[in-house]
């Protein structure tokens, strides 16, 4: 069914419309709030909030309009907010682990060590950027519609996706590196 | 073909090692707990709270008071406009043969007299 149909019937107050796109949307709308809040628990919570925002604030959401953009703004914003209100930055958490350097890929080379290292990578972006290149490379939202969920310019958008991919790359290439040698 | 951090299209290597490092597991829990949250705040959910209910009424409610303001004034100024100094004229108070009611309507009246008028009477009185 389509989502504003969905949307529509939701606002009407059926529980089973908005559950449906609560199931659509769910792991994307966790990944953007874990893109913002480094605790898993935290970005869940987020999530939630924004979940039940939305169906709060249903009554604004202009059905001619696709409903993921309008709702990642309003996790991109839950997340925020609730980061801004423990007053932790998430880069912080982990930047004790980071300073060394993490393990390298001589130390280890499992797949958990390598999501470990990328983690902390993401985690030490500016939190624009992380969500930038969350919604962009991993969700498929274009530059416009990352402009609109995090109200900034277009520009704004392509230079963070930029800035925030050459930083990634640095530790997913070293990373293919490691495994192409590990298969030679 | 190797992908570049200038790419405007989306990286997909990148963008499955992100993935994956920010999948979550378990979504359906997350699910559930998320429409329980809304089943039991269900009606709060639903209406909004009280604020929202008073937003809500507050532009119809200004856009009546407006109204009645317009109307109002439209009444008063219908009604205004029959004042018995509104319809006399200095000219009128100066043709009265009364010479008591001439003065009475003289001071009266709101605005200055026509000098010729005034000249006029006076040569004929």
């Amino acid at each position: 069914m389509e989502e504003s149909i969905l949307a529509a019937r939701a606002t009407a107050g059926d529980l089973e419309a908005f559950g449906q796109l609560v199931e659509r949307y769910t792991p994307q709308a966790r990944r953007v709030a874990r893109a913002v809040l480094a605790d898993p628990d935290d970005g869940d919570d987020a999530a939630q909030d924004a979940f039940l925002s939305a169906l709060r604030h249903l009554g604004r959401y202009d059905p001619s309009r696709p409903f993921g953009p309008w709702l990642m703004r309003i996790v991109a914003n839950a997340a925020a907010d609730r980061r801004r209100r423990r007053k932790v930055r998430a880069a912080d958490e982990l930047s004790e682990a980071t300073s060394g350097g993490g393990p390298g890929p001589d130390v280890e080379t499992d797949r958990w060590a390598f999501l470990a290292a990328f983690r902390r990578a993401l985690a030490l972006l500016p939190e624009r950027q992380r969500l930038a290149v969350t919604l962009f490379d991993v969700e498929g939202y274009s530059h416009a519609q990352i402009a609109e969920i995090l109200d900034i310019p277009q520009g704004t958008v392509r230079s963070d996706v930029f800035h925030a991919r050459r930083r990634l790359r640095t530790a997913l290439v070293t990373w293919q590196h490691h495994w192409k040698e590990e298969v030679v | 073909m190797r992908s570049s951090p200038f790419d405007h299209r989306p990286l997909h290597d990148l963008g499955a090692a992100l993935r994956e490092a920010l999948q979550p597991i378990d979504n359906q829990e997350f699910v559930d707990g998320v429409m329980a949250a809304a089943r039991v705040g269900d009606r709060s959910l639903f209406r909004g709270d009280g604020w929202e209910v008073l937003s809500a009424w507050a532009r119809p409610g200004l856009a009546a008071a407006a109204a009645i303001v317009v109307l109002a004034v439209a009444i008063t100024i219908s009604v205004g406009g029959s004042s018995p100094f509104e319809e006399v004229t200095i000219d009128d108070a100066l043709q009265t043969t009364t010479t008591q009611s001439a003065t009475l309507l003289l001071v009266a009246a709101p605005n200055p007299p026509d000098i010729d008028i005034v000249l006029a009477l006076s040569y004929e009185r």
